[in-house]
């Protein structure tokens, strides 16, 4: 969730090497004198990130191999962590609402941040204006999208159960709804979440030369096939990009859980980070809570194995 | 011919319309929000809702300001964010300069290393990270925030910074090196300037992700004196409830600077992101 | 660069210096508590009267206050003595002690209490000691639990205030009318004190021991699985529940009361006048025992508090022991009573004139129930996780995606597997 907030940009590695790495190839080092210059410009960076990240991670993996609670770590206990969280089913449980959230959130902010980045291409008015209204939610924090959502859908006070009602309707509390509380909790995460998507696919449209459409509309290319042809091949990679940044925000999301349903009702929105901070911070089951930590970056991994593998075929299949 | 004109202006009424309904999406929840901020008590919890208040007052307003411990946070995040930006750009920018000009021992084993980091969730490792700043007598203090944060944004901006070194011709540095400079005075003197709208998209990142940062801010501070920003609007929600109106106007004073600033460099940012980083 | 550097060191020194000198008359105590002197309310008006009257009394001790969101008190504690950054005064509160004893945050006061004149005076709950009976903290305030009932909505029908658990669910029934719930109460297993201070108090009056000596869980007990059947007919039969307010927390119940949108909820004495202040509805709003299966004996009445602790590593324990004196004066008591409806909790002070107004009534109310009906129970390390354990299996209970036998068994080898681990 901490890294969660930023485009979490490096993760397309292969495909920037690609893009960038021209520089390699044109300079020539030994003319450029000392040999010292490039650490000394790149480890205290290299140095910071891993220190900050790698020793904390190692120490995670250490304790969810051992009995641990607010006293600290205690004896080995070997794979029991592990076995204790999956073997309630509460584990297996927490994963499929993980999956829900994601699924649910990227199958509505993808499309729509990319249709909103088509439309923002087009050469129309105010487009200025609506760019900025529209990267608005991104700005917001996790924790205020939580507070802002649940006020809107709270069922006393806010102006969408106001509406239902008019229409005929009650609205029970959205965030203490089984019902209603994912599809809740989705809806507040697209908000947040299209703005990346839009600004990335945008930026990415732009760097497709307009000679290129000009051409295919004097061949007679029809619109769909025009993006298909044309928009289509030149932004999969971004977009293949905000996929993956978008899983893992939403995947790693704990404060908007957190804050807007608790992980309730009936734990139908208690998803995998999120049971990893309440078992830790709220019951002082820091064992278990480790197993789970590591489960969840074991998961980050091989997400983005299985992506950058994707993008490697991509991009010979190209060439 | 006109057949093609009234397509494009019925594409053109199509692209408005979902431009204006996204926008609405986009903003209702602000709006709403900002409502509630201008309402005294007894409309935030009127039946039906107003979305213009009958009574505007800036009382919430006022009690959130009023309140020294709530300016605190926002200085203490003011000051954190700041010194995480100067710290994290510049680490990233050194960086980012030899990783897309030179080749040294090392180097992909690092960089990959460096960006699989983004892959380790922060809920995994906050409590390992509360117990090592305990013991290195760290936990608690402005540092820790600053090291982890930039720690955070760090391989974020060297990729972004990186598209921007490779964007800018290389023949300057050349020609600079061959006039006698040295590689760190070329470094200085001739890419850093270069890359002025690299650093201020690089801004806009650290400072969206530092201010609106909760959990590093949750766990590794302790009492009020070091508390950031998102800690204390969460700080809202108290025993007996939450209290609508003042963490309204609590949370739009805190998320005035980060769209102050995003104003200011929204240019910046877009290049940014279209200059070198994205590259379809 | 030279200057400049002289110049801080030259700042740094004048400050030491003063600080140094400072420190021979001065002493700063650090406080935690979740609530802000600063606000505008009536509890935090009380504690700044608490600290002002301090500091007046006391020119030579100082009180700073740190605010910490009332949840977040108890683990930032723990986070805190680790690194050895404690303050010197900490509210606890009660429940949360037992944890706070066990990883020996807290210093013992029993030397200092014995030499309190007034001393047998002073209520000192059974959480604020160790299995030895060595005393850790003091509460400055005490809340009994029960049952808040609109008054004027039961005459309004006609209806006399229930005397057991059915009464209780037919009559919530019936008012649960017109946008109203019946009986506020939910086990959100985040925030889930409302309906678990009901439900636990109420098992135990019925007979259950929901833990065993040794501390293990006892939930699938005969009176437990009756009593978690009854919760579901509370949604499901007697209409008393919408399901949804049934998986509320504590502080969404608490808002749809302060709404006037409940005929009775799961809300002991703390509550009674800042809802009855919120909703406007005064003394329509009052406070009964709450029920079991047969009248005359009503479940037994939780009394906690938020109390004051001394932690270990404090520098400044004598002037924190002084001030918690102060803070559980009779004075002050009858003060935070009268402004803010705490319990009182020295005896002498809840026979103060004042608090015998009739606006004052719950607090005699509520200290007769909690000496007649007394809580006897052995409270775990971490209250948290038995609340949250028995509210998942509630959830599920009135959900129906388990029968309350089922769910309470399921709990027990949950709570089994957590203990486990500690």
């Amino acid at each position: 969730m901490t890294r969660a907030a930023v485009p979490t940009l490096p993760s397309n590695l292969p495909l920037a090497d690609r893009a960038i790495g021209r520089g390699d190839l044109q300079c020539r080092p030994q003319k450029w004198g000392r040999v010292l210059l490039p650490y000394g410009f790149f480890l205290p960076a290299f140095l910071l990130v891993a220190a900050v990240s790698f020793i904390p991670l190692g120490y995670a993996i250490q304790q969810s191999f051992h009995a641990a609670d607010y006293m600290g770590m205690g004896r080995f206990v070997g794979l029991q962590n592990y076995s204790r969280f999956l073997g309630d089913g509460q584990g297996w449980r927490n994963l499929w609402q993980a999956f829900v959230f994601v699924a649910g959130s990227v199958a509505i902010a993808l499309p729509l941040g990319f249709a909103l980045a088509c439309a923002l291409n087009r050469p129309i008015r105010f487009r200025g204006l609506f760019r900025t209204i529209l990267i608005l939610p991104w700005l917001v924090s996790n924790l205020v999208v939580a507070l802002l959502w649940a006020w809107m859908l709270n069922a006393q006070f806010g102006p969408v159960a106001y509406l239902v009602s008019q229409l005929g309707g009650t609205l029970p509390n959205a965030v203490t709804s089984p019902a209603l509380a994912m599809p809740a909790l989705i809806i507040a995460n697209v908000w947040h979440s299209y703005p990346l998507v839009m600004i990335f696919v945008l930026a990415a449209l732009q760097t497709v030369p307009a000679e290129l459409y000009e051409a295919a509309r004097i061949d007679g290319a029809s619109a769909w096939n025009r993006f298909k042809l044309i928009t289509l091949p030149m932004v999969r990679n971004t977009t293949l990009v905000v996929l993956v940044l978008t899983t893992l925000h939403t995947f790693n999301n704990v404060t908007m859980v957190f804050v807007m349903t608790g992980g309730g009702p009936v734990g139908m929105t208690e998803t995998l980070a999120l049971r990893v901070f309440v078992e830790e911070f709220k019951y002082y089951q820091t064992g278990i809570a480790s197993a789970a930590a590591v489960i969840i970056f074991a998961l980050n991994l091989l997400f983005s194995v299985v992506y950058i593998r994707v993008l490697r075929g991509e991009n010979t299949a190209k060439a | 011919m006109a057949a093609r004109r009234s397509t494009a202006r019925i594409s053109d009424w199509i692209t408005y319309g979902a431009l204006v309904c996204a926008s609405l999406f986009a903003l209702l929840p602000l709006l709403w929000g900002l409502s509630t901020s201008l309402k005294p008590p007894t409309e935030v919890s009127a039946w039906p809702p107003t979305w213009i208040p009958h009574t505007p007052t800036l009382e919430n307003y006022a009690a959130v300001l009023a309140n020294p411990k709530y300016v605190r946070y926002l200085l203490n995040t003011l000051g954190v964010t700041f010194v995480v930006m100067l710290l994290g750009i510049g680490l990233a920018a050194h960086a980012s300069w030899v990783v897309a000009r030179t080749r040294f021992r090392g180097k992909s084993a690092m960089m990959f290393l460096m960006w699989a980091t983004v892959m380790i969730p922060g809920v995994s490792i906050i409590v390992p990270m509360y117990l090592l700043s305990v013991d290195l007598g760290l936990y608690d203090t402005y540092t820790v925030l600053v090291i982890v944060y930039c720690a955070s944004v760090v391989p974020t901006l060297v990729w972004l910074l990186r598209g921007f070194v490779a964007s800018i011709p290389q023949e300057l540095e050349e020609s600079a090196l061959i006039d006698g400079s040295s590689r760190a005075g070329v470094f200085y003197r001739i890419v850093v300037p270069l890359m002025r709208p690299g650093f201020g998209a690089a801004a806009v990142l650290v400072f969206v992700t530092v201010w609106n940062e909760f959990l590093i801010g949750y766990a590794l501070v302790l009492g009020d004196e070091h508390r950031l920003i998102q800690v204390g609007v969460y700080y809202f929600v108290t025993d007996v409830g939450i209290e609508w109106g003042p963490l309204m106007a609590g949370m739009i004073i805190s998320a005035l600077p980060i769209v102050i600033l995003f104003a200011a460099l929204q240019r910046y940012f877009i290049q940014g992101l279209t200059g070198g980083a994205v590259k379809g | 660069m030279q200057i400049t550097r002289r110049l801080a060191l030259a700042g740094t020194l004048a400050l030491s210096l003063t600080g140094n000198a400072l420190a021979q008359t001065q002493t700063t105590i650090e406080l935690w508590s979740f609530l802000d002197p600063v606000q505008d309310n009536a509890r935090s008006k009380a504690l700044k009267h608490v600290i002002d009257t301090f500091e007046t009394a006391n020119p030579s001790i100082k009180v700073k206050t740190s605010v910490i969101q009332w949840q977040e008190i108890s683990p930032q504690l723990l986070r805190a003595a680790r690194a050895g950054r404690v303050p010197d005064v900490v509210m606890i509160f009660s429940p949360q002690l037992q944890m706070q004893i066990a990883a020996g945050t807290l210093a013992p006061l029993d030397d200092r209490l014995a030499k309190m004149p007034d001393r047998s005076d002073l209520v000192v709950l059974s959480e604020g000691k160790d299995r030895k009976g060595a005393t850790y903290a003091v509460p400055w305030e005490m809340r009994v639990s029960g049952i808040m009932y609109r008054k004027d909505l039961l005459e309004k029908a006609g209806l006399p205030v229930p005397k057991t658990l059915p009464e209780l669910a037919e009559t919530a029934g019936k008012l649960g009318v017109e946008g109203r719930i019946g009986f506020g109460t939910g086990f959100k297993a985040t925030n889930p004190d409302a309906g678990i201070a009901w439900f636990l108090p109420t098992a135990i009056g019925m007979g259950a021991k929901v833990l065993k000596p040794d501390g293990t869980a006892d939930f699938a007990s005969p009176e437990m699985v009756q009593l978690a059947q009854f919760t579901h007919d509370l949604v499901h039969k007697y209409k008393a529940m919408t399901l949804d307010s049934a998986l509320m927390g504590d502080t969404e119940v608490q808002q749809l009361a302060e709404g006037g949108r409940t005929a009775f909820i799961a809300k002991g004495s703390h509550r009674l006048q800042f809802i009855r202040d919120k909703s406007g509805l005064g003394d329509n709003v009052q406070l009964m025992v709450a029920p079991t299966f047969t009248a005359g004996n009503p479940a037994p009445a939780i009394v906690q508090g938020w109390s004051l602790g001394i932690p270990r590593a404090s520098k400044s324990q004598d002037a924190a022991w002084q001030f918690i004196q102060h803070w559980t004066s009779t004075e002050v008591q009858v003060f935070q009573a009268e402004k803010a409806g705490y319990l009182p909790v020295r005896r002498s002070a809840a026979n103060a004139p004042v608090l015998k107004d009739p606006k004052n009534a719950h607090i005699g109310w509520a200290l007769d129930y909690a000496a007649q009906h007394p809580f006897e129970f052995n409270w775990p390390e971490n209250p948290d996780f038995l609340y949250a354990t028995l509210a998942k299996a509630l959830e599920q209970v009135v959900t129906n995606q388990a029968p309350p036998k089922e769910a309470l068994l399921a709990a027990e080898k949950a709570y089994a597997a957590g203990a486990k681990s500690n």
